[in-house]
């Protein structure tokens, strides 16, 4: 059994929902997720999509929380009527029905969202920081609502962490949640899940900016359903963290739904990163794009496996896919591995994939306009990501055009 | 012809052995002097074991390095799983005690032209397939014509210094160069279908290029179809020396009708400095056939490796042509076109390993479902630190015909080296109704405008083929498109 050196799991589990004073049924969704966690092995490593990451690291040997968990700010303030933000164990007890509703149900056991596996049920039955965002009906949230959880460095030589966002966004309700994550330091494992629900024509905009301490084991899994009509963005920022394994996918359910992922990582010393997405059709005149743009220098490492799903009777699909990889230096390594499965004819798919180094020319043409090599190259990295950044909206480009530049100046 | 010794499900070998109007493999006994344990060997039996192994090789008289070699791959065969990836619900269909691994060659002898489905009959006839070559290769016939052709070649190619036997020939007249390749490209550990055909094997095609020599005409299997060319479990080797040219051409574009059910054959390609090799394929095995094959060729300095791989036929095809380019200035093409239809799974591909600097690659992919076929493009690029400059284009299109059908991409890259570049597209389309309308407004008929769309999707394909086999590709593209309108 891979989990002989988990001591007492179910007595953690029980601690953790007795803390917060969690409703039975909650308990319950954390046995069952348990049990889930237990009964399963390791990802099997045959299987691509953990290829390229040893799944070890990532199965903590405690389930027991450190004392000092991670604050979550930001989230205080007033807000507009029609928009809560609130702790999730908090929204267990106030807001039952809607979390029951929701919780689980994207990302957790396999019985309660179907394509989760172990790490997804690990969180599901551990999670101990949260928080819920709920827009209601056809509310306009004007400014976005940003949880930035800085994580303590832990105490102990091993800590284990699982955080969980629920966002639900009501029928032509428009919102936009940046989820930034910074700190911890060596010994952290942390696992993240956040579900979205973007019911019909709702206008959704997820960032992801992950900014942790290049030692942190970390492992985020999120999964959106977009209904008929709305509109889902996700993107991404991954610039932190030792070892990533991160999963970003859309449930394109009803018929007019549009996905868009954008977002681009990069890595230094040994970082090492695997992103995987899906965008998964399941409407016919769904949309989706993604854009996901890597830069490596020293000896980081970067896996990306991406899945476009298009599933049978769903006509007038497009779904679009593009992955660039920019390696600064000899001693990086990248993967590519983007995938179609498509069983509808009347669809249009694309994906495309390249890699390689900075282009001599452009360089050399920099140089001859009297630009030195260092500065050179900072300006062709920020012009590898700019096509990414110019996809968002102003705001949001702007925003991550700062942790962009953060890093250029480092090159 | 060996191919029908090797194994077949029980029935037919069962119900039809007493039928004596067919000579399959007559000379089988002459050639390789096994009546000593004739007897014991008289009913074949299912599953594989080292006897049976021991007795393969014993009948072959083949050197104990052989021998052992096989029995090593048969204990790998036991040891290895199936593969956990690809269509695991058709993998898992295979019963692989239920297929006779070795059957005295006369036990398959009852089948009649009668016997062969109306629908193989059909294709030959529009193919324009000649009568004498289509019970040879609806397995009813051991004879065929184009034995006067392969001779006269044959002197040809001898002058040159080329051999060109078939791999147990070659194992007898030049056990020197086969001991010194076989197995090299791919060992038995490879995999589990590696194994089980290295501990197997019988039948493919051997071939030796001497250094500088251009072959100039493309040595084809058809030639000596009568003799081992399609084996179930067949084992090729082709060796172009430093500087020399060869291309030669597997299958055949007529639809190869057997009543086995597992092929798995394993091809090894090994071009020296400044060397070419061009293979191509055409499998178009019949839709019973499970065709896992494993395939590989390693390139040396300048050299070139060609795959011209074409997959029409079976249930199930797993097939990566792979080159490993070993040093620099080494390049890689590879072509494929698969055609999944009703019932059918072809997941082929490619598969390029940059181990050198300098090196090239390009992988052109195109396919076609139709029918509730599922076509799957899985391929994989790997660049080793220190490959500097390489350069890989991989390129997949996919066509679907009807709603009912499925197209997957899964291709791997892996990139050790930052000083390199690296370009995947992949598109999955319809026929576009644009290019109907446009093809009927000039007074085609819908059929015919698809047609034409279909074919011009794979010429990139086509127009590599010799002429007759392109004309005979073409046609059968015809036959396999016929009523997809509506």
């Amino acid at each position: 059994m891979p989990h002989a050196a988990l001591a007492d799991p179910r007595a953690a589990v029980q601690a953790i929902a007795r803390r917060s004073s969690e409703p039975a049924w909650s308990l319950e969704v954390r046995e069952r997720a348990l049990q889930a966690y237990l009964d399963s092995s390791l990802p099997d490593r045959v299987q691509h999509l953990w290829r390229y990451t040893d799944p070890a690291p990532f199965a903590p040997a405690d389930l027991s929380p450190p004392s000092a968990a991670a604050e979550n700010q930001g989230t205080a303030g007033e807000r507009e009527p029609g928009v809560r933000v609130l702790g999730l164990a908090e929204a267990l007890r106030s807001e039952p029905d809607l979390v029951r509703a929701h919780l689980g149900k994207l990302v957790g056991d396999h019985a309660s969202s179907e394509g989760s596996g172990k790490f997804e049920a690990l969180n599901l039955a551990a999670w101990t920081a949260g928080t819920l965002v709920h827009v209601a009906r056809n509310v306009r949230v004007e400014k976005p609502i940003h949880l930035l959880q800085a994580f303590p460095r832990p105490q102990a030589p091993e800590a284990f962490l699982a955080t969980r966002i629920l966002l639900v966004v009501e029928e032509g309700a428009e919102v936009t949640l940046i989820d930034e994550c910074e700190g911890g330091g060596p010994g952290l494992k942390l696992s993240s899940a956040v579900e979205v629900f973007a019911a019909g024509a709702a206008r959704v905009r997820y960032v992801a900016v992950q900014r942790l301490d290049k030692s942190v084991v970390y492992h985020v899994a999120q999964r959106a359903n977009v209904a008929r009509d709305a509109h889902l963005l996700t993107a991404i920022a991954s610039l932190g963290g030792g070892v990533t394994k991160s999963d970003f996918g859309s449930y394109l359910t009803g018929p007019g739904s549009n996905v868009e992922l954008v977002g681009f990582l990069f890595g230094e010393g040994r970082q090492h990163f695997d992103h995987h997405t899906l965008h998964d059709h399941r409407a016919g005149k769904s949309w989706s794009n993604l854009d996901f743009r890597v830069v490596l220098k020293d000896r980081s490492r970067s896996t990306y496996t991406g899945l476009i799903r298009i599933e049978p009777g769903c006509p007038d699909s497009e779904a679009y896919q593009e992955n660039r990889n920019l390696l600064l230096n000899e001693g990086t390594r990248a993967e590519s591995i983007p995938e179609l499965e498509i069983l509808t004819d009347e669809v249009k798919c694309t994906h495309g994939a390249t890699m390689g180094t900075l282009d001599a020319q452009h360089l050399f043409y920099l140089m001859s306009r009297g630009i030195d090599r260092a500065e050179a190259v900072r300006l062709i990295v920020s012009g590898f990501v700019e096509p990414t950044l110019a996809r968002l909206d102003p705001d949001l480009r702007e925003r991550l055009r700062a942790h962009v530049e953060e890093r250029v100046r480092g090159l | 012809m060996l191919e029908n010794a090797m194994t077949l499900p029980s029935a037919p070998a069962a119900t039809k052995s007493e039928k004596p109007d067919l000579r399959v493999g007559d000379d089988y006994a002459t050639r390789y002097g096994f009546h000593d344990v004739e007897e014991y060997f008289h009913k074949g039996r299912k599953g594989l074991s080292h006897e049976v192994v021991e007795m393969v090789s014993r009948m072959k008289k083949e050197p104990d390095w052989m021998r052992e070699l096989r029995h090593q791959a048969l204990d790998i065969y036991h040891s290895k799983p199936m593969p956990g990836w690809g269509d695991q619900e058709l993998l898992r269909s295979i019963d692989f005690d239920d297929i006779y691994y070795y059957v005295k060659p006369m036990a398959e002898q009852g089948k009649t032209w009668e016997e062969v489905p109306d629908k193989i009959k059909r294709t030959f006839e529009r193919l324009g397939i000649p009568e004498a070559e289509r019970k040879f290769l609806a397995g009813v016939s051991a004879q065929y014509e184009s034995e006067v052709v392969y001779h006269s070649m044959h002197e040809d190619l001898q002058k040159k210094g080329v051999i060109f036997l078939d791999m147990d020939s070659g194992l007898r007249e030049h056990p020197e160069i086969v001991q010194r390749y076989f197995a090299t490209v791919i060992p038995p550990a490879d995999n589990k279908f590696a194994a089980l055909n290295s501990a197997i094997w019988s039948g493919g095609s051997f071939i030796y290029v001497p250094p500088g020599v251009d072959v100039g005409i493309p040595l084809q299997a058809y030639f000596r179809i009568n003799t081992e060319n399609m084996g179930q479990f067949e084992r090729t080797l082709i060796v172009a020396d430093k500087g020399s040219r060869v291309h030669y051409i597997e299958g055949c574009t007529a639809p190869v009708y057997t009543t086995k059910s597992l092929h798995s054959a394993v091809v090894e390609l090994i071009a020296f400095e400044g060397a070419y090799i061009r293979y191509t394929t055409i499998q178009n095995w019949a839709n019973n056939i499970f065709n896992l094959v494993t395939k590989r060729a390693v390139a040396h300095r300048n050299a070139t490796v060609e795959w011209v791989d074409g997959n029409i036929g079976s249930k199930l095809t797993m097939k990566f042509p792979c080159v490993y380019l070993m040093d620099e200035g080494a390049k890689a093409e590879i072509l494929s076109v698969a055609f999944a239809g009703n019932g059918q799974h072809q997941d082929a591909g490619a598969k390029v390993i940059h181990a050198a600097p300098n090196t090239s690659s390009r992988i052109t992919s195109k396919s076609i479902s139709k029918a509730g076929g599922r076509a799957s493009y899985r391929g994989m690029v790997k660049v080793y630190p220190k490959a500097k400059h390489c350069k890989v284009s991989v390129e997949c299109d996919a066509l679907l015909i009807d709603k009912d059908s499925r197209s997957d991409t899964y291709p791997t890259m892996e990139i050790g080296e930052d000083d390199v570049q690296i370009e995947h597209e992949a598109r999955v389309s319809k026929v576009s109704e644009e290019q109907v309308f446009y093809l009927m407004s000039r007074g085609l008929t819908e059929d015919e405008a698809r047609l034409l769309i279909v074919n011009g999707f794979i010429e990139p394909f086509t127009k590599e083929l010799p002429m007759e086999y392109a004309v005979e590709l073409n046609r059968l593209i015809e036959l396999e498109m016929e009523g997809s309108v509506g």
